[in-house]
C-alpha cells in the first residue's frame, strides 16, 4: 500500500471522528455529521481507501477508542440498536466508491445516485441490525412500523440535508482536488 | 481543543502512564473482555474497582470527560427502565431461580434477581468505560501503533490510527481559522443575525477550503515519510514507546490474570456449570 493511500485514510479517519461528535441542534432532532463524513468518503476515495476508513474507523471505536457519536466505544456498542447504521457505512461506502471509480467522469448524475445507493444500503443494514437488537436481544417486540418510527422516519429530513450538503460540495471540490493532483 | 479529545500526545509522568503500549493495549483488551462476559458481581465488582482505582490515578479534569459519564448513567438508567418494562421476569430467567420481593400486579412483579441484574448491568456498563478511559488517557498515538505492532498487526494499521489521532488538533485549528478568516470578510455564523439556510450555505463555504487544506497536506505529509523511508520494510521499531520494565510486569501478571479468569468462565459457562447471573 502506497504511503499516500494510508496518510489518507488516516485523514479521514479523523474527519469522519470529528464529525462525528459535532452536532447541530436544528429542530426536534439533533443530528451529528456522521452520515454527511460517510457520503464524503464514498464520493471521493478509491474503493479500498473508503474500506479501510470506515473499517478502522469501525474497530478503533470497538476497542474503546471514543470515535462514535458522542465520544462513544468500546465492545459494548455491539449491542446498541444503532451500531448497525455503523456497519451500513462500511458497505455504503466501500459500494459507493466501488461505483464511482467505474464511471469516467462523474458530473451531478452519478453523484445523485451515488448518494442514493450509499443512503439506501446504511438504512437498510442498519434498520436490520436495530430490528434484530430490540426485538430478540431487548425482546420489546416492536412492529416494521414502530421500528420505522424510531431509526429511520425521524432523520429522513436531516438525511437529505445532510445529502445535499455533500452532493455540493462533491460537484465543487472534485475539480479542485483532481487539479492538484490529490485524488490520484 | 486537547480538552475535547482526551487524547494525549506525550507520554504522562505517572506509574500507569509510563507503560510500554503493549502492556496499557493487553491490560485493556483483556480486562474488557472479562468486563463483557458475564453478569457475575464477584468477576464485576472486583474488576470495577481495580479500575476505578487505577483510573482514580490517571483522571484529570475534563468537560468531555464529565459530559460523557452524565450521557453514560443517563441512558443506562433509561435502558434498565426499558428493560424491565419489556421483562420484569429478565434477571429472574438468567438466575433460574425466583425470589418475589413485590408484586404490582400479574405481569409487573419485583424479583431480587431482577434487581441484581440490573445493579451488575449498570456496574458493567460503567466499568467498561472507565476501563476504555484509562486506556485512553494513558495512550499516545505511537503507543498505540506499537502496541497493535507488538500484537502482530501490520504497521501500516497502525501508522493510519496514529496519523489519524495527530490529524484531529490539525483539523480543529484549521476550522478555527478558516472560520475567523471568512468571518473577518463579512461571512455570517451569529444565529441572531442569519437564517438557518444562509447559515447552512456559510457552514458549508468553511468547508470546502478545510477539506483542501487536509488533502494538501496528506501530500506533504506522505512525501516527507516516504523521504525518510518509510514503507521499505517489513518491520519497523518504535522510538517513541518506552522500553518494558517492572512496571510492566506486574500489569502484565495484572493481564494475564484477567485473561485466565476469562477462559476459566468462559469453559464454565459452555458446560453449564454456572448460570450467567450469579444471586446470593
Amino acid at each position: 500500500m502506497k504511503t499516500k493511500e494510508i496518510t489518507r485514510i488516516a485523514l479521514m479517519i479523523a474527519l469522519l471522528v470529528i464529525a462525528s461528535q459535532l452536532t447541530i441542534p436544528i429542530g426536534i432532532v439533533p443530528f451529528t455529521l456522521q452520515t454527511f463524513a460517510v457520503n464524503l468518503i464514498a464520493l471521493f476515495l478509491k474503493p479500498k481507501e473508503a474500506f479501510l476508513t470506515t473499517l478502522l474507523y469501525l474497530l478503533g471505536g470497538l476497542i474503546g477508542l471514543p470515535f462514535f457519536a458522542g465520544f462513544h466505544g468500546g465492545f459494548q456498542s455491539v449491542l446498541t440498536p444503532s451500531f448497525g447504521f455503523i456497519i451500513g457505512f462500511l458497505a455504503a461506502a466501500s459500494l459507493v466508491s466501488t461505483y464511482l471509480a467505474k464511471q469516467a467522469n462523474p458530473g451531478p448524475r452519478e453523484y445523485l445516485i451515488a448518494l442514493v445507493i450509499n443512503y439506501l444500503v446504511t438504512n437498510s443494514i442498519g434498520f436490520v441490525y436495530m430490528a434484530f437488537i430490540l426485538n430478540s436481544y431487548m425482546g420489546k417486540g416492536l412492529s416494521i412500523g414502530g421500528l420505522l418510527a424510531i431509526g429511520i422516519t425521524p432523520f429522513i429530513l436531516a438525511e437529505i440535508l445532510k445529502s445535499a450538503l455533500a452532493f455540493i460540495l462533491a460537484l465543487r471540490l472534485r475539480p479542485l482536488l483532481k487539479r492538484r493532483n490529490l485524488l490520484d | 481543543m486537547h480538552d475535547q479529545l482526551i487524547i494525549r500526545y506525550e507520554i504522562g509522568d505517572g506509574y500507569f502512564d509510563r507503560l510500554a503500549g503493549s502492556t496499557k493495549l493487553w491490560v485493556f483488551v483483556t480486562a474488557l473482555a472479562l468486563m463483557m462476559v458475564s453478569f457475575d458481581l464477584r468477576i464485576i465488582l472486583p474488576l470495577f474497582l481495580i479500575h476505578t482505582w487505577i483510573f482514580k490515578q490517571v483522571y484529570r479534569e475534563s468537560r468531555a470527560l464529565k459530559f460523557i459519564f452524565r450521557f453514560m448513567l443517563i441512558m443506562n438508567l433509561i435502558n434498565v427502565l426499558l428493560y424491565y418494562l419489556a421483562n420484569p421476569l429478565t434477571g429472574t430467567e438468567l438466575a433460574g431461580q425466583v425470589t418475589v420481593l413485590y408484586r404490582f400486579n400479574d405481569y409487573f412483579v419485583l424479583t431480587y434477581e431482577t434487581l441484581v441484574y440490573f445493579f451488575a448491568r449498570i456496574m458493567k456498563m460503567i466499568g467498561s468505560l472507565i476501563i476504555s478511559l484509562c486506556f485512553i488517557l494513558t495512550i499516545t498515538p505511537t503507543q498505540l501503533a506499537s502496541g497493535l505492532y507488538a500484537m502482530g498487526v501490520p504497521y501500516q494499521i497502525g501508522t493510519m490510527f496514529s496519523l489519524g489521532l495527530r490529524y484531529m488538533p490539525d483539523i480543529f485549528r484549521d476550522f478555527t481559522a478558516i472560520k475567523e478568516s471568512m468571518q473577518m470578510r463579512g461571512l455570517e455564523l451569529n444565529p441572531k443575525r442569519a437564517g438557518l439556510f444562509k447559515r447552512l450555505k456559510a457552514n458549508t463555504a468553511i468547508l470546502l477550503p478545510l477539506i483542501i487544506v487536509s488533502f494538501d497536506q496528506v501530500e506533504t505529509i506522505s512525501s516527507a515519510m516516504d523521504l525518510r523511508g518509510y514503507g521499505q520494510g517489513k518491520k519497523r521499531t518504535y522510538y517513541g514507546d518506552l522500553e518494558p520494565g517492572n512496571h510492566d510486569k506486574q500489569m502484565r501478571l495484572l493481564a494475564i490474570v484477567q485473561g485466565g479468569i476469562f477462559v476459566i468462565y468462559m469453559w464454565l459457562r459452555l458446560t453449564g456449570r454456572v448460570h450467567e447471573l450469579w444471586v446470593i
